[in-house]
């Protein structure tokens, strides 16, 4: 009997593991180590912040639905790899450290034939100062990363209304609260939601919105922009942001690093190297990716956490880390199997994977600050990628080593996007976006890198009752109810 | 050398440009190219795009000297001013509209180095122009939904109309036609009610409105055939395949119009 431990529960650790349940069934042990109790479908976590869904309708828990699904679930966060075993142990291995399941804080060793990273980031806030310690939020700043930070959001957001309908004017700031951060389309959504939540309470005018974020034109949304087929032709997303955002009356700062934040104010650094600052009434801000911080070691016990993870923490996969300048980039840098190049049994899918470089064009400041979005890798293609790791394991395991392994390559797979602009079943709104492939492929479609025939873009209310559709299926699918394996990713 | 100019109908310049990667010789050309053709068509500023190379390319003349703007991207913006337009794109039109009075702009010159300016009135207007052209869009997509029709009316009827130009692919005698279908669409729902009902006072009622509607479907016929009548006389460049489509259109719903009231006829009529 082999055992696959799957570190994190996430949308890409969620999908490997159930996957993975299903193909090895009875005869193969699939364990879920994940510090979280619940599974919650992050898309949906703006509505939250917002006050339109409650934490429990973003959110189940996991223990029932692994019990189901036949899967060892250990609520537990993963320290260290140990892809050689020990001194004491011939077997490689995984230590755990529990926070939950009554045995919070005792550490095990959890022996594997294979590992998949699908530990998702950390929440680096730390990294600017003010917008928190660590992992930690900050006290001056809301986020709707997480379920819970996305309740808190709504409880500042109201006290915010109370006091706009008392007639005190309020300004709201939200973007990103770094200069290498990703998911502006979580911020992009949250700001229209704000901004069609206060138009419902009536408040509307007494609310300046501003947005700050690292793109270093409107709509790049870190993918280096999207193109809508108008007239044949695919129009930037910058033209559908602008005029949106003008529409709106949202204004914005972009190629914008934040380097400081403070109770009612930023400071941040232009891409020109000009720096300013920002005050604010209600701030949220995405904080940077990192990795979680595992650390590796070898037989010995010596540390080989550079081996097999990238500095930014994230784990090498089998990307080309040596592409170079931005000029060399190319769509077959991109891994394709998301299997250690070091230990053959160890995968990484979702966050969790270090990215070969960035997809949007890489920018910094003259004083050397680094303004760019990073890559993103959730959603859609997370949930792909984390299948088809599933896939190579299974086959790994029922068809031996030397086994073909399945293959994602971001640079060879399109993503749907649907991004909420306000929740309402007759007044919503949210732009429905499609993109192929996610990574630009330069020599297979020369100029922009995108196959324009697959790009479709429009927004509207029909959009709003997709994104809502999907909040329901979605869940359903992870919640392994009949036909789950139909829904796609 | 001097390049042909992009200008309406011609969509590519609703291309969105790629970002420049290699600064090469090839850059080196277009820059030139670009050059040669303000100084031949007399302009004042281009976008590659105008030239039909989807590249992130802009210039901007100044005096006797050429501003270069290779990947330029607006980040910081301030004030506002009213801006009247017109473009090479859209010979003969102009709109009034809103653009940034000061502009903070990054870009990347000949050599990929990047630089940045702080630049106000009407040199940052020409600039945010000529961005836009590099994203796919001209001055017309800045302005309000209702401009912007007034704009595409404008070029599909304005330019041409009198003088016997492109004859309209989208006209007014479409809502006929959408007010015909979507009674046909009731009274076939009617038909299939009816197979529930056995009500004969019901029924009777039922049968009324498919009489009526069945009247007010020939008049829309009536109609919808004299005003394509009128449509294609006004503009002399309409083929007789198009009359002839017309002529396609009211025999297809006229058929179909005789479909439904006689299954109306022989389902819905109690008697």
């Amino acid at each position: 009997m082999a055992r696959v431990v799957i570190l994190g529960g996430g949308v890409s650790g969620h999908t490997a593991a159930t996957f993975a349940a299903k193909w090895l069934g009875s005869s193969h042990e699939v364990v879920v180590v994940t510090p979280n109790a619940k599974w919650n479908w992050i898309p949906s976590n703006i509505w939250v912040g917002v006050g339109q869904m409650s934490k429990e309708e973003v959110t189940f828990d996991l223990d029932p639905v692994y019990k189901k699904a036949g899967i060892t679930y250990k609520q537990a966060k993963a320290i260290s790899l140990s892809p050689e075993g020990s001194a004491s142990e011939t077997q490689p291995f995984v230590t755990i450290e529990y926070t939950g399941q009554g045995k919070e804080g005792e550490t095990e060793d959890v022996t594997y034939d294979y590992v998949v990273n699908a530990t998702g980031p950390k929440l680096n806030f730390g990294a600017t100062p003010g917008l928190g310690e660590g992992s930690e939020l900050g006290e001056h700043t809301v986020s709707v990363c997480t379920a819970d930070h996305a309740v808190h959001a709504n409880e500042e957001f109201q006290k915010s209304i109370e006091k706009m309908k008392k007639g005190e004017r309020q300004k709201f700031l939200i973007g990103t609260g770094h200069g290498m951060c990703t998911c502006q389309g979580a911020a992009f959504e949250y700001v229209f939601n704000i901004e069609h939540e206060l138009n419902r309470e009536g408040v509307r005018d007494l609310a300046d919105i501003q947005w700050i974020s690292n793109e270093s034109f409107l709509g790049d949304f870190g993918i280096g922009g999207l193109h809508m087929k108008r007239g044949g032709y695919a129009a930037s997303s910058r033209l559908f942001a602008e005029s949106l955002y003008s529409e709106r009356g949202v204004r914005w700062i972009i190629g914008a690093h934040v380097s400081k934040v403070e109770e009612g104010s930023v400071d941040y650094e232009l891409l020109d190297g000009s720096t300013g600052s920002e005050s604010f009434d209600f701030a949220m801000l995405i904080p940077p990716f990192a990795g979680v911080g595992l650390k590796a070691y070898g037989k010995d016990g010596s540390d080989i956490t550079d081996t097999i993870f990238a500095p930014n923490g994230f784990m090498k996969v089998d990307a080309n880390y040596a592409a170079g300048a931005y000029e060399n980039w190319k769509a077959s840098d991109w891994p394709r199997t998301y299997q250690n190049p070091t230990y053959s049994n160890m995968f990484a899918c979702g966050i969790a994977f270090a990215p070969p470089h960035l997809i949007s064009k890489p920018m910094s400041s003259p004083n050397g600050t680094p303004i760019n979005p990073t890559p993103p890798r959730t959603g859609m293609p997370s949930g792909i990628i984390g299948k088809a790791v599933a896939h190579s394991v299974c086959d790994l395991i029922t068809k031996g080593e030397g086994t073909h392994l399945h293959e994602a390559s971001m640079a060879e797979m399109g993503a749907a996007c649907v991004a909420s602009a306000g929740k309402g079943l007759t007044t919503g709104t949210a732009a429905a976006l499609t993109v192929y492939p996610v990574v630009p492929d330069f020599e297979k479609y020369p100029g922009l890198g995108r196959d324009l025939n697959y790009t479709f873009g429009e927004i509207g209310l029909a959009g709003h009752w997709i994104k809502h559709i999907l909040h329901h299926m979605f869940i359903y699918k992870a919640q392994l109810k009949p036909g789950w394996t139909l829904i796609p990713e | 050398m001097i390049k042909k100019l992009v200008q309406y109908p011609d969509e590519r310049i609703k291309i969105t440009s790629a970002d420049v990667r290699s600064f090469d010789d090839e850059l080196l050309t277009l820059i030139e190219n670009m050059k040669d053709t303000i100084e031949a068509n007399e302009l004042s500023e281009l976008a590659a795009i105008q030239i039909a190379v989807p590249a992130t390319v802009v210039i901007i003349k100044e005096g006797d000297d050429y501003l270069e703007l290779i990947n330029p991207r607006i980040i910081g913006t301030t004030g506002m001013q009213e801006s009247a337009e017109s473009t090479n794109y859209l010979p003969n039109i102009s709109a009034t509209l809103d653009r940034y009075d000061e502009i903070k702009v990054i870009y990347q010159d000949r050599e990929g180095k990047q630089r940045s300016m702080d630049v106000a009135g009407e040199l940052s207007k020409r600039i945010q122009r000529k961005i836009d052209y590099t994203f796919g869009g001209t001055f017309v997509d800045k302005l309000p939904k209702k401009e912007q029709k007034r704009v595409e009316k404008e070029l599909e009827y304005g330019i041409v109309e009198g003088s016997g130009g492109t004859c309209p692919t989208i006209s007014y005698r479409q809502y006929f036609t959408k007010a015909i279908k979507l009674l046909l669409s009731v009274m076939f729902l009617i038909v299939l009610s009816s197979l529930f009902i056995t009500d004969p006072s019901t029924l009777s009622l039922l049968y009324s409105a498919e009489l009526w509607m069945t009247g007010a479907n020939v008049l829309f016929l009536i109609g919808y055939t004299l005003y394509a009548q009128y449509e294609t006389s006004k503009f002399s460049s309409c083929t007789s395949c198009q009359t002839a489509n017309t002529y396609g259109n009211v025999t297809f719903l006229g058929l179909a119009l005789l479909v439904v009231w006689l299954l109306s006829y022989f389902i819905v009529n109690p008697s």
